[in-house]
């Protein structure tokens, strides 16, 4: 072992799994499918803007289902909608996680009593992390992604 | 003009039933609904009255009738009516006026949508908003909520429950 440590001396060496490199990439290129819905499309559009700068964990937008790994479903889901957002769900390719932002997209919120509004979109698709808030500030969705990233760091993505 | 001169003016010029309403509202013309397309012609057609918009269709369900409101404006004399009938809820039937407002064509599609009147003449009534396999007519008062869609359940959570006022 000392042979071969000497050998990369001068390259300089990090030891470490293949687990924690692959979770380390997966975490910092979170590729977010657009899902902006209502008035928390507004607060998702503003977290992508310089202030809070999601680019700088690697989230970018994107607008096809089959290049995301995270869906952001902000805003009210409505019943004609949903049936929507499970179709593009499952054309998500594996891993996905899927962050539930404001009230509206936790459990219908302001609308629930509406006809037409689903009562949270944990009916339809399963949700990683619920962010609550009416709409939540961009330092929220922030936190609610590194939430997201401690969740995959934690993964033993080989194994599963 | 006046709202109050401009049913004055119409008054003269024909001899159908109108009414004149000034609730809290704001004033309105009331017309007989089988007069509808007859009296919107002569508000748009005449000259001295030049209603030449409809700005906006809607309706409210009012037991025992369904109020079917036309809004008209008028961009050659800048004045405003509200013109209104009343069908009633058992067989909500009126004429369409796309043949006089092409603008209308949409608004009654989605007051046949929420309200379930029946648009005569209307070249493609179906819903506008809701999906195609909705069932009933939301802005009824005896509408009731959908509990289950397409496989979704859609049951208010208890916590839901327990915020409603009993």
């Amino acid at each position: 072992m000392n042979n071969l440590l000497h050998k990369f001396e001068d390259d300089g060496i990090v030891l470490t799994t293949v687990d924690h490199l692959l979770n380390l990439t997966r975490a910092n290129s979170l590729f977010f499918m657009l899902f902006g819905l209502a008035c928390c499309g507004i607060e998702m559009m503003q977290s992508g803007g310089p202030r809070a700068d999601l680019d700088r964990f690697g989230v970018v937008p994107r607008a096809s289902p089959r290049q995301s790994d995270l869906m952001i479903v902000a805003g009210t889901v409505t019943l004609k909608m949903a049936s929507r957002v499970k179709v593009l769900y499952d054309q998500m390719p594996e891993p996905k996680y899927v962050i539930s932002m404001g009230s509206c997209s936790n459990t219908g919120g302001l609308f629930q009593g509406g006809y037409s509004v689903l009562h949270g979109v944990d009916r339809v698709i399963p949700v990683d992390v619920y962010l609550p808030g009416c709409p939540p500030r961009p330092e929220a969705l922030t936190a609610a992604i590194i939430a997201i990233q401690k969740k995959i760091k934690a993964e033993k993505y080989l194994r599963k | 003009m006046e709202q109050k001169s401009i049913f004055e003016a119409l008054q003269s010029k024909t001899q159908l039933p109108l009414e004149w309403v000034e609730d809290a509202y704001g004033p309105k013309l009331k017309i007989a609904p089988q007069d509808l397309v007859a009296v919107l012609t002569l508000l748009k057609n005449d000259s001295a009255l030049g209603f030449d918009c409809l700005t906006n269709q809607t309706g409210s369900h009012m037991d025992p009738v369904i109020r079917l409101y036309y809004v008209l404006y008028s961009y050659l004399h800048h004045h405003e009516l509200v013109v209104f009938c009343e069908v009633p809820v058992g067989a909500p039937v009126v004429n369409s006026v796309v043949g006089l407002f092409g603008g209308a064509n949409w608004l009654e599609r989605e007051t046949f949508d929420l309200l379930g009147v029946k648009f005569t003449g209307h070249p493609d009534l179906t819903r506008i908003m809701l999906p195609e396999d909705w069932v009933g007519h939301p802005l009824r008062k005896d509408y009731v909520y959908v509990q289950e869609y397409n496989g979704i359940d859609n049951r208010p959570s208890e916590i839901t429950k327990s915020f409603q006022p009993s």
